[in-house]
């Protein structure tokens, strides 16, 4: 096994780029980002190498722009009409603007995930390796389809589908990539899923239960007062309260780290392309010293906004006030541009340095492939946030 | 004459092909391993596909259109090229064109946005804010005021800072009621009642109208006031907004807005801030057309009930003096400009006045915070 992926980017030129695109992207009103999204992918394409050889971008500004514009376009009537037309029919009682909101929640997720497969299918399509494209077969109507039934399928089964649905999602996302004409294919069982996110699961009914139980021992602690509000003998509840949900959201986070990294690792090695086999053991020990760095960064950057801020607003004289408001708006721009260096490009690294192929010479056997890539950018994915860079 | 050794993609297969590649005063020529020229280069057309470019290497094409390539790692030849090929590192032209239609269609886009925004959020924005329970808007007011008497208080008792005497406060409610007597036949079915109206112990001149029929009063726009009459008058305007819904209809404007220019913005951070000045602008350009409305429906409030309304002019000036000029600040302010609202209530027509209240009730307005305990 040899290493299948190297990533040798230059963290001065991914950094000043990202500044530019901020900078740049105050004048325009944000729409310059089609042009400098389009600019770092070309410069992070570029330093990712199978073998000697350097992946290309080939995607343009102009087609990200039109996407967006369809995206916007679709949005605003989908939301537009769905919305007034909702709350004019179901109007007025609680359960029905309940139902109306728990829908849009679930019409935004169905479309996020319809955007991913979009986000995936272009692009692949817009990259290149020793001239031959990749791309992604199957349709992400039927991919969000397949979300909405594994969806419902979990929640019935109070999680217990979950880690069922990340295999069937995996099966069909992995085994429509293609390079050239040749696909790749995944071949996984679910014993390895539920492995990794059994904790998971639990961990969602301690986040449920804990709380109440919580609550419920400190019921006869608590008296209510005759305007109505409760006052608790115990002064330490809130603290409890706080520092247990702490605690909860940490151990969360931190299972569902393991999992992905796990997920990764085991789809990565159970996925063939010709007569190559990858591997990938990413430690999750690197990619947590990883993400606490990062957290510290970020922590460490809103804090410094946040001081700035509070200058800008306590400060008596002008010069304070703009020079308050002025380093706080720069060092809150500066906090993406922090995440993505000490964020995505180590993880990365760490991706590129911990995957492995027994075979790149199978890579260069590859003829292209004469299917259509999508016209347009990645609009709605664009619009909805979706993916890091 | 350089030559060297080049790697040649025909852009139907991964493989590559050992060429041999030699400058010549009409291009670039390709010669096989068999020794037969295939292919020559016009200098004038070739590009590095490189972006960024490197150092040491070449991936030069020809067209747009085309996935041949050829990559060239010979230093000297490398150089020979940059040197030679005017064009390697532009952009192709006749890619320019191609913009027509979206430049077309972004305008198209562009204007139905600023429709919407203009038309169709304040439009939408009356329909919907009826369809928010009436307990959920009042719930929503009283936490705002809590909040805010919260903030004048600091660490004083909240009560401490709303003041009351029963004098003072029955004058408050006839005036309300007096409002409600005069409006109610051009009222529609689902104009808001005042349901609560309270002064608060506070050096500010202002008084609001909040969501779920609140109307807040701070204590300095009662010492500001001169003249009765402009109290009242300042009354009428708050109720005309809390009759007219204008907290709600402000709210889901500002909520729409909101949504709209985070999508357009997308996921830029400075994005987020001209998301928020945009929706501060914008919802301030609504809150404007509000005030206006507000003002005039006060007016017709004051003539039916034969109250002067000049007297709140000499107050408005002395508010106008205190805010901000410029551009930035018109731009941003969610009242109408102080000369615009005056010359609407100069228009108030002559006639008899009849007193707002006694000079007795005025004196324990003016004094409601001084005196409640």
């Amino acid at each position: 096994m040899q290493n299948f992926l190297s990533f040798d980017v230059s963290n001065r030129a991914v950094f000043m780029r990202l500044v530019k695109n901020k900078l740049l992207a105050i004048p325009t009103l944000g729409f310059y980002r089609f042009w400098g999204k389009t600019h770092l992918r070309r410069l992070l394409w570029q330093s990712m190498r199978i073998g000697e050889d350097r992946l290309t971008y080939h995607g343009t500004a102009k087609e990200l722009f039109i996407g967006f514009l369809i995206a916007m376009v679709l949005l605003m009537i989908v939301f537009g009409i769905l919305t007034f037309a909702l709350q004019l029919t179901l109007g007025m009682n609680e359960v029905a603007a309940g139902a109306s909101q728990l829908l849009n929640m679930v019409l935004l997720l169905l479309f996020w995930q319809f955007a991913k497969y979009r986000l995936w299918r272009y692009r692949l399509s817009r990259t290149s390796y020793r001239t031959i494209r990749f791309f992604q077969s199957g349709s992400a109507l039927k991919y969000t389809g397949m979300v909405l039934i594994w969806m419902v399928g979990s929640i019935l089964t109070l999680g217990w589908l979950y880690p069922l649905m990340r295999l069937k999602l995996t099966e069909y996302r992995v085994n429509n990539m293609a390079f050239g004409d040749q696909h790749f294919k995944f071949d996984g069982k679910a014993a390895p899923f539920y492995r990794l996110y059994w904790p998971v699961i639990l961990s969602m009914y301690a986040y449920i239960i804990l709380p109440s139980a919580l609550f419920l021992t400190n019921a006869e602690n608590m008296h209510s007062l005759p305007n109505g509000s409760v006052s608790m003998q115990d002064p330490f509840f809130v603290f409890k309260s706080i520092g247990l949900g702490a605690v909860l959201i940490i151990v969360a986070g931190l299972l569902g780290i393991r999992a992905r990294v796990g997920e990764y690792n085991y789809v990565t090695t159970q996925t063939r392309f010709s007569d190559a086999q990858f591997a990938a053991n990413i430690p999750l020990k690197r990619i947590l010293k990883v993400g606490f760095v990062a957290l510290l960064v970020v922590v460490a950057a809103y804090g410094f906004v946040a001081t700035m801020f509070g200058l800008g607003t306590t400060s008596g004289s002008e010069f304070m006030i703009s020079l308050g408001f002025l380093s706080a708006f720069i060092a809150f721009l500066l906090v993406d541009v922090m995440i993505f260096m000490f964020l995505f490009i180590p993880v990365v690294k760490l991706m590129s340095e911990h995957t492995y192929v027994n075979n790149t010479e199978v890579f260069k056997d590859v003829a292209a492939s004469s299917a259509n890539s999508p016209k347009y950018g990645e609009g709605l994915a664009d619009a909805l946030d979706v993916g890091a860079f | 004459m350089i030559r060297s050794q080049a790697e040649y993609f025909d852009g139907q297969s991964a493989n590559s092909r050992s060429v041999a590649v030699q400058v010549q005063s009409d291009g670039l020529m390709l010669t096989d391993s068999a020794g037969q020229v295939f292919a020559t280069w016009s200098l004038d057309v070739i590009r590095d596909e490189n972006i960024p470019s490197e150092e040491a290497s070449l991936f030069l094409s020809i067209s747009d259109t085309s996935d041949i390539r050829l990559r060239i790692t010979d230093q000297l030849m490398v150089d020979a090229l940059r040197a030679r090929c005017p064009k390697l590192t532009k952009n192709r032209g006749g890619a320019v064109q191609t913009w027509a239609k979206p430049v077309a269609a972004s305008v198209a886009v562009l204007a139905g946005v600023a429709a919407f925004v203009w038309f169709g959020i304040p439009y939408a924005a009356d329909p919907i804010s009826r369809l928010i329970p009436e307990t959920a808007l009042q719930e929503l007011g009283k936490g705002v005021e809590k909040q805010i008497i919260a903030k004048i208080a600091k660490k004083d008792d909240p009560d401490n800072v709303v003041c009351s005497e029963s004098g003072a406060d029955k004058t408050l409610l006839r005036l309300i009621s007096e409002f409600e007597g005069v409006s109610s036949d051009d009222q529609d079915s689902a104009a808001a009642a005042v349901n609560s109206i309270i002064v608060v112990d506070s050096k500010y001149q202002n008084a609001f109208a909040l969501p779920g029929g609140r109307m807040v009063v701070f204590s300095g726009l009662l010492e500001l006031a001169e003249n009765p009459n402009a109290v009242v008058a300042v009354l009428a305007h708050e109720f005309a907004h809390v009759k007219e819904r204008h907290p709600a209809r402000l709210m889901v404007s500002n909520i729409g807005i909101a949504a709209l220019f985070s999508v357009a913005l997308g996921d830029v951070s400075g994005g987020t801030v001209f998301a928020a000045i945009g929706q501060m602008a914008l919802g301030a350009s609504y809150s404007r057309e509000m005030e206006t409305d507000a003002d005039a429906r006060a007016l017709k409030i004051m003539n039916k009930l034969q109250y002067d309304m000049r007297p709140i002019i000499p107050l408005l000036t002395e508010l106008g003096k205190k805010q901000p000029n410029g551009i930035f600040s018109e731009l941003m302010n969610t009242h109408p400009g102080i000369e615009d609202r005056i010359a609407v209530i100069k228009q108030q027509s002559e006639q008899v006045f009849r007193p707002s209240m006694t000079k007795a009730e005025w004196a324990a307005l003016k004094t409601i915070c001084k005196n409640s305990v």
